[in-house]
């Protein structure tokens, strides 16, 4: 007798619908009343599980970013698509991955392809799932007497997909259509074994396909021990208590996850703001992504992105199962880092962000490459969360905003004589936030990633053939404050000789990076230098001292003033994709932490050491610190005490002398704003943003009291 | 009480001190954020804050760094700086009472043109106390962006 | 204990707090030693611990250091100079432009030592300070490509102008790392040649010069820069303490070479040995030891599982090799020398237990109570419950104590913490929530076990699972409960069988090298040839530089056993396998085939037939060479069975927690226990040292050898 079974779809329907209107995920929790020990044992073992196929699938792959930099994840899913658990690595897709299986499940997979044991999806949609067509997930379903009892996925970040510019993050894209191959919840295996002609469709689709290929082998590996492992589990403790304690799994998540806010948080409204912007021509447009972040006194976490920009034909922009990952890696990053990571955190979590705006796009043509206001989303979350911890007197918790990282792509053929493409990933470990304790570290960190890990100069020169002049802490980069931020990397390379290379960059609009919390400044703002037809081979047969550092404190960087060359210099750093002769020097930062409180305050000690390590200089150390700094006559670095004294009251006298009143402050600016004397960026951003939401136009008319339907000239 | 746990509770109260103050060594500092958030830090720390600041206003919440939510003996519950200064009313915006100076992006004092982002697309909106001068936020924002209202409390416990 | 048979070889471990010594006689007796150990002076506390064990044999002291063979030494000097940040000072001349290298340690090493949820949770993620300090850095113009060649010639002046600098600000010590220089020394060696001379026209020629072509010459600058740096900064002190030490022992009459352990495994004399090599000693006597008792059984493929008071480490003898870890991180420096590799996760006796307030989950580790304040019932201070005071609990552990009562357990302390702070709160009894305990902790150790065997690609079934260390016959089966292995095996002697391993130890060296092959998908002969080419070429260079070593340290070209390696991996991968070579060199196309074959067939056994990529061709970056040299070993002695009854050795029964509830359980002396004998569980076996505990389904049966086999019903 065979049994009428439910469809996916209709328990998928089910459990949202059980969600909706309970708003819990499972109503009691049994198996972990009735015994916790045995509720623990189990996860033990899964997250384990994971964790070591993890491992396995990082020695297979040929990827830099995930081998070098670990962008890599596993994931358990129950058979609806919500995550029970997850290994280490990339948490922004503790629910990119769960987007894809129920896109799947929603589009009648089930019927239309069939799902058997052995099949797996390829997908690197990232209106589906994932967060660019760099985030390739591989999913595999498994089954027990016949029944589709849960998913099992792997997602890597990929370097090249056969873009329009090598790399696969090029910052000039206007469509999707550039981004390369995008292949949406794709079977590209079956009996566990991939099909011969995928390899050939990317082996022909792409610059350079091993990385590609390799990570899907990884991601096959990965989900195939999880899977013996999980029905090994499975037979062990029954179906029944399986199904029942993945459920309970992320209710007890997204209960932890209340009373984390609960405890950690103080209840009130937070506000904070974080831009990006489009610097294609014609298109020029600065960007805001405005959050409000609401904590309730029960430990209920609204956040709301009411304000972003449109969705355009720009790849500044995000999906919004991308939006979600970034947020959630904040999240988990800054607060529910000891939680169990899966579905639960993100069931506890109420989130708006428009439909039609730049993270959330209503038409799929859109590219949707680098993210722009989702990182910045995601920044502006970590400000406001700090605040609450702040004012919970959590200060360990608090921190500026982390860097934005950026970093570049190069194509061509390289000294193997090999065609490649691919993006020099060191950008993973760039500036750390400054905290309310200490200075944020030195490339060590990024957002997207906590493991900050730039690889080794040399494994990357083995990948693209561009040579290191210099691989540098980025002098001043981070934000200054009390406790300064994290300086990136700068780097300065040459193309060498019998190399044929396009280089580009991707990175912001030309403004400061990032923001500064409660006095801090900004980190500094990204800048690409190119000098072509340089003097180089010149200087190097007679052997002087080739350039190689940024210098301190300077206009223009201390190379550019030792090489003659066609020098350009792209302030921000988008720069499309062109090819370069040997012995071009270009020049690239990796991106910078914000600055905590005001820089009088810092204490002199941690200037000296910043002199000492040559990573500031006097001059910084008495305009921004007002701190005097002294040399003897060995060159040990000290400050003299009164003189910084007096300095800093001098610092403080000028800034009474020049601030005005906020009252006075706003009366000339608002005269500014009728008049429509707006720089064209921001100006285009007025409009477009008083146009798709009328709530942040009311606002925005209230705050400079302007007449009711005011409208920024053109 | 007993003597073990008073001398615990002293020590704890020392460290959060520190803590408060950026003086608290790293490793100390690790140990305190592993620890579990029991959620009552916030009443050992308006302890400490209210011993720090130089006034006797009762302090309801730390609003930031050098800034405080009080409620005065007359009842109204204000933005008050470290050094004394009062701000009005906690539900507006302190920011339209402080001081505004708009510096220019690349100036060569705070930074260098090499450092600085493009005056046409960003400013740097710095608000210092009237008072005590100091540097209590900076906003990196567009020519026309309203001020961001960073932290409205909620106080009605 | 007098012993009329000669002791041979004697290995001591010098621990941070300990110093463990160990002896064995001609007839295979063994005694052992333990004092503290005396950082400032090692020499004393290595001395006091000898005399602990020389006179246990009832020896007087000549007799004792005459009579023996090998003096085998392993100590954490290297270890605790990086840590502690106490050592030379060096300065270092590095490729210009790579001036920061150390200070920003490529982020990872800011995040690389820390647990889980502290690597998701970057406000916690610390710089480490530099070894050294940057103004003591020069950087040099030079530069060699990626594929060997000069693309910046070597600017002589620089290095002359950094040295005279360097030495003017104190440097006792330089070192040379320069990008890509392990493809082409050149730069490196001239410069050494123009150090050198500088430093002898100034007058310092006592000052040594360290490259890292010559000390780690692998593929990653970091790495490559750390592990010459630690050479400069911790090697002179520690090579002159072992020199002290070597004098000391043949003052008394010993006549051989003092035998430092090497973190690959293998003993080298004290005077040829480099620091870096012997950074990690600890944790290598248990996998030599796994090895040579795999020889003595005839079992290729091992587990060794060491349960302590805060780690469990576990390594994997596979078809007789010991994995090795060519990435080791020490005390969070990432390196590039082949260290033994040995899986630590935190779960041991120490390791202690607690609610999650968020959501009351129970959560056992990583953190650990340690030696101090330890567990609760050990009454010097530990406050919270942890794996011991459960095993204690549910009545695994003789409450009368261990080492023969001379640590007393505070039982009603243990039971007390346990109920407060985790029964109560998940509303369990007492006994189960100890019960819950051992669970998560043996389940996370069984994961640990099975995920190192899946990730070398290896079946359990394939393997026999050694536990030993102070916890590890508590818990062993605990973590061994269904799995399909081969056989499980502990020892009376487990709290000690680090030094008896390390005791076994065959003389070794290991030398890596990188070359520059990249074999295309379809290769023909010619192209095979040429790759095969370069790397006999290298194979030959290391070869010529191991039988010169060993040569050096007595022994003749046949004694020499060498094995080839190479590194393979599928067109840029970034990960290699250790392939053994079949050949020992390449001298025709079907040569390096072989080897390809071989790591083809290593790749689908490690990782899945699907994972196989050859379209992808081949890269071989680097190859290495093995060259080892027999020692004299402890004999094993082979005792007659004695049948399978037990209850000579039984001397009580006490109530013991098993499956829900009390029952009595007999209790054994192990040293009691003869061969043949055979224990069924529920019981409990002590030793002074350990305590095994045989649960239910279980049984112990004691072998020719005195090794107790655990079996399963």
């Amino acid at each position: 007798m065979t049994m009428a079974r439910r469809s996916l779809k209709d328990r998928l329907i089910e459990s949202e619908e059980l969600f909706r209107d309970t708003g819990v995920y499972e109503s009691e929790l049994t198996v972990k009343e009735s015994d916790p020990v045995t509720f623990e044992v189990l996860f033990t073992r899964l997250l384990q599980t994971l964790t070591n196929a993890r491992e396995v699938a990082l020695s297979i792959s040929a990827s830099p970013s995930t081998r070098e930099q670990g962008e890599i994840i596993f994931g358990l899913f129950t058979a609806e698509g919500d995550a029970v658990c997850l290994s280490t690595g990339l948490m922004i897709h503790v629910h990119t991955m769960s987007r894809a299986i129920k896109w799947m499940i929603n589009n009648d997979y089930e019927t239309k392809m069939g799902f058997r044991e052995g099949d797996y999806f390829f997908n690197n949609d990232s209106f589906i799932g994932g967060g660019h067509p760099s985030d390739q997930m591989l999913m595999t379903p498994f089954f027990v007497d016949g029944e589709l009892e849960g998913w099992i996925g792997g997602l890597t970040h990929v370097t090249e997909t056969g873009a329009v510019e090598p790399g696969a993050m090029g910052s000039s894209f206007t469509s999707r259509f550039a981004e390369g191959l995008i292949l949406p919840c794709m079977r590209i295996a079956a009996d566990d074994e991939l099909f011969y002609d995928f390899d050939v469709l990317v082996d022909r689709g792409v610059r350079s396909s091993i990385s590609w290929l390799a990570d899907n082998r990884a991601k096959l590996t990965g989900n195939l021990i999880i899977r013996e492992k999980v029905k090994e589990l499975l037979g062990e403790v029954g179906l029944d208590m399986y199904r029942k304690v993945c459920r309970e799994y992320i209710e007890d998540t997204r209960r932890a996850t209340h009373e984390k806010v609960r405890r950690s948080l103080f209840p009130g409204r937070y506000r904070e703001v974080a831009w990006r912007g489009v610097t294609i021509k014609n298109l020029e447009r600065l960007m805001h992504s405005p959050c409000e972040l609401v904590v309730s006194r029960e430990g209920r976490l609204s956040l709301s992105f009411e304000g972003l920009p449109s969705a355009q034909r720009q790849p500044f922009q995000a999906t919004l199962p991308l939006f979600e990952g970034m947020l959630f890696n904040g999240l988990i990053q800054n607060i529910f880092y000891d939680l169990r990571y899966n579905d639960g955190t993100f069931l506890a979590i109420d989130l708006h962000v428009p439909y039609g705006s730049a993270c959330n796009p209503d038409n799929i043509q859109l590219p949707t490459t680098l993210w722009g206001p989702a990182y910045g989303g995601m920044q502006a979350c970590a400000q406001a969360v700090s605040r609450a911890y702040f004012a919970k007197g959590y200060r360990e918790e608090v921190h500026a905003s982390g860097p934005l990282t950026s970093g570049n792509l190069a194509g061509g053929k390289d000294q193997y004589g090999r065609h490649f493409g691919s993006q020099c990933f060191e950008f993973a470990s760039s500036g750390m936030y400054a905290t309310s304790f200490m200075d944020g570290l030195d490339t060590a960190f990024s957002d997207f990633n906590a493991e900050g890990d730039m690889g080794d100069a040399e494994i990357w020169e083995q990948q693209m053939p561009q040579v290191w002049l210099a691989r540098e802490i980025r002098k001043d980069g981070g934000g200054f404050g009390k406790f300064r931020g994290g300086n990136g990397i700068h780097s300065l390379y040459m193309i060498p000789e019998g190399i044929e290379m396009e280089i580009g960059a991707f990175g912001s609009p030309p403004i400061f990076s990032t923001a500064g919390l409660m006095g801090g400044y900004p980190a500094a703002a990204l800048r690409v230098w190119i000098g072509r037809g340089t003097d180089v081979q010149a200087q190097i047969e007679a052997g002087t001292p080739l350039p190689n550092t940024e210098g301190f404190d300077r206009s223009v960087p201390e190379f550019v003033d030792q090489v003659s060359a066609e020098w350009s210099c792209v302030l921000g750093q988008n720069v499309p994709t062109s090819s370069l002769e040997p012995y071009s020097l270009f020049s690239v930062v990796s991106g910078d932490g914000g600055g905590y409180g005001d820089p009088l305050l810092r204490a002199p000690i941690d200037i000296i050491r910043d002199v000492e390590n040559g990573l500031s200089g006097v001059r910084v150390a008495a305009d921004v610190y007002g701190v005097v700094v002294t040399k003897d006559a060995r060159g040990n670095v000290g400050y003299d005490k009164e003189a910084t004294d007096s300095l800093r009251a001098q610092h403080r006298r000028e800034r009474l002398h020049r601030g005005v009143p906020a009252a006075e402050y706003k009366r000339i600016q608002r005269e500014r704003v009728m008049a429509g004397d707006i720089p064209a960026p921001a100006r285009a951003m007025y409009r477009d943003v008083m146009e798709i939401s009328p709530i942040w136009a009311d606002e925005f008319r209230t705050f400079w009291n302007l007449p009711e339907g005011f409208e920024v000239a053109e | 009480m007993t003597m073990s746990n008073q001398n615990s509770d002293d020590a704890k109260l020392n460290s959060i001190r520190e803590l408060i103050e950026g003086i608290l060594p790293l490793d100390q500092l690790a140990t305190l954020q592993r620890e579990m958030k029991t959620g009552d830090r916030v009443q050992i720390v308006l302890a400490i804050e209210q011993d720090r600041v130089p006034w006797s206003d009762r302090i309801l919440v730390p609003l930031q760094e050098n800034l405080y939510v009080v409620e005065r003996d007359d009842g109204a519950r204000v933005v008050k700086c470290f050094c004394g200064h009062e701000f009005g009313d906690y539900r507006l915006n302190w920011k339209e009472e402080a001081l505004v100076f708009e510096r220019h992006p690349q100036d060569g004092i705070v930074f260098q043109p090499n450092k600085g982002a493009d005056p046409v697309w960003q400013l740097l909106r710095e608000f210092y106390c009237p008072n005590c001068a100091t540097q209590l936020d900076v906003e990196p924002v567009p020519v026309g962006y309203p001020f961001v209202f960073n932290f409205l409390p909620d106080l009605e416990f | 204990m007098v012993t009329h048979s000669r002791p041979v070889v004697c290995y001591s471990d010098v621990g941070g707090t300990f110093t463990d010594c160990f002896v064995v006689t001609e007839s295979g007796e063994f005694a052992l030693g333990k004092s503290p150990t005396t950082p400032e002076d090692i020499a004393s506390g290595f001395m006091s611990a000898l005399d602990m064990a020389r006179e246990a044999l009832g020896l007087e002291q000549r007799e004792f250091l005459e009579g023996l063979e090998v003096v085998g030494y392993g100590a954490t000097t290297v270890l605790n100079s990086v840590l502690t940040r106490k050592g030379g000072k060096p300065g270092l001349l590095i490729t210009r432009g790579f001036e920061d290298l150390l200070l920003m340690e490529r982020g990872k090493q800011s995040w690389v030592q820390l647990t889980r949820i502290d690597r998701i949770h970057p406000v916690v993620h610390r710089h480490q300070p530099p070894l050294i300090q940057r103004n003591w850095v020069r950087g040099i113009s030079e530069r060699v490509d990626s594929l060997g060649n000069e693309i910046i010639p070597l600017r002589e002046e620089d290095v002359r102008e950094s040295v005279r600098d360097l030495v003017k600000l104190g440097v006792d010590s330089i070192v040379v790392v320069y990008l890509w220089s392990f493809l082409d020394d050149s730069h490196e060696q001239r410069t050494k040649e123009i150090v050198l001379k500088e430093l002898d026209a100034l007058g310092v020629s006592e000052i040594p010069c360290f490259l890292s072509s010559e000390v780690s010459p692998t593929l990653r600058e970091l790495p490559r820069a750390n592990g010459t740096v630690i050479e400069a900064f911790s090697g002179p002190s520690t090579l002159r303490a072992l020199e002290r030490l070597e004098s000391d022992l043949k003052a008394g009459g010993f006549t051989g070479d003092l035998q430092v352990m090497q973190s690959a495994g293998g003993l080298a004399p004290a005077r040829h040995v480099r620091a870096i090599d012997t950074a990690m000693s600890g944790p290598v006597g248990g996998l030599v030891g796994t090895r040579t008792l795999g020889e003595l059984y005839g079992f290729e493929s091992l587990i060794s599982t060491d349960v302590g008071g805060t780690s469990f480490d576990v390594g994997l003898v596979s078809n007789g090799f010991i994995g090795i870890d060519r990435e080791p991180v020490l005390a969070g420096l990432l390196l590039s020398l082949p260290m033994m590799d040995v899986h630590s996760v935190g779960a041991g006796g120490g390791t202690i237990s607690r609610i999650d307030e968020l959501s009351g989950r129970l959560v056992v580790g990583p953190e650990s109570a340690g030696s101090r304040p330890g567990p609760v019932c050990y009454g010097t201070g530990g406050t919270e419950p942890t794996v011991t005071d459960a095993d204690l609990v549910l009545g695994y552990l003789n409450p009368r104590g261990l080492l023969n009562g001379k640590v007393s357990l505070d039982v009603l302390a243990a039971r007390e913490a346990i109920r407060i702070k985790i029964a109560e709160p998940l509303g369990l009894s007492l006994e189960d929530a100890a019960d819950g305990i051992r669970r998560v902790i043996d389940a996370r150790m069984r994961e640990t076990v099975t995920g190192l065997v899946s990730l070398r690609g290896s079946r359990l079934d394939d393997y026999v699972l050694l536990a030993f260390g102070g916890a590890g016959p508590g818990h062993v089966c605990g973590y061994t409960e269904n799995l399909p292995l081969k056989g499980v095996l502990t020892f009376p002697y487990a709290a000690a069988f680090s030094a008896f391993g390390a005791s076994t130890a065959d003389y070794e060296h290991h030398y890596n090298r990188a070359v520059n092959v990249v074999v295309s998908p379809n290769a023909d002969d010619e192209e095979l040839l040429v790759a095969g080419k370069r790397i006999s070429a290298a194979w030959e260079r290391l070869e010529e530089q191991a039988i010169e070593q060993m040569a050096l340290e007595g022994f003749d070209r046949e004694s020499v056993m060498i094995k080839p390696l190479a590194m393979v991996r599928y067109g840029r991968q970034l990960n290699d396998l250790i392939t053994p070579s079949p050949v020992v060199r390449c001298r025709t196309a079907d040569d390096l085939r072989s080897v390809i074959a071989a790591f083809e067939e290593l790749y689908a056994r490690v990782f899945a037939k699907g994972a196989q990529f050859p379209q992808a061709g081949y890269e071989i970056f680097e190859v290495g060479l093995v060259a080892a040299a027999r020692k004299v070993k402890p004999g094993f002695v082979r005792r007659p069975l004695e049948g399978d009854d037990a209850s000579a050795a039984l001397y009580e029964s006490r109530p013991a927690y098993w499956n829900g509830e009390w029952s009595p359980t007999p209790r054994y002396r192990w040293e009691a226990l003869r061969p043949g004998n055979i224990v069924q569980g529920p019981a409990v076996i002590e030793a002074p040292t350990t305590t095994l505990v045989l649960t239910p389904n279980r049984s112990a049966t004691i072998d020719e050898y005195l090794s107790v086999w655990i079996g399963q019903q």
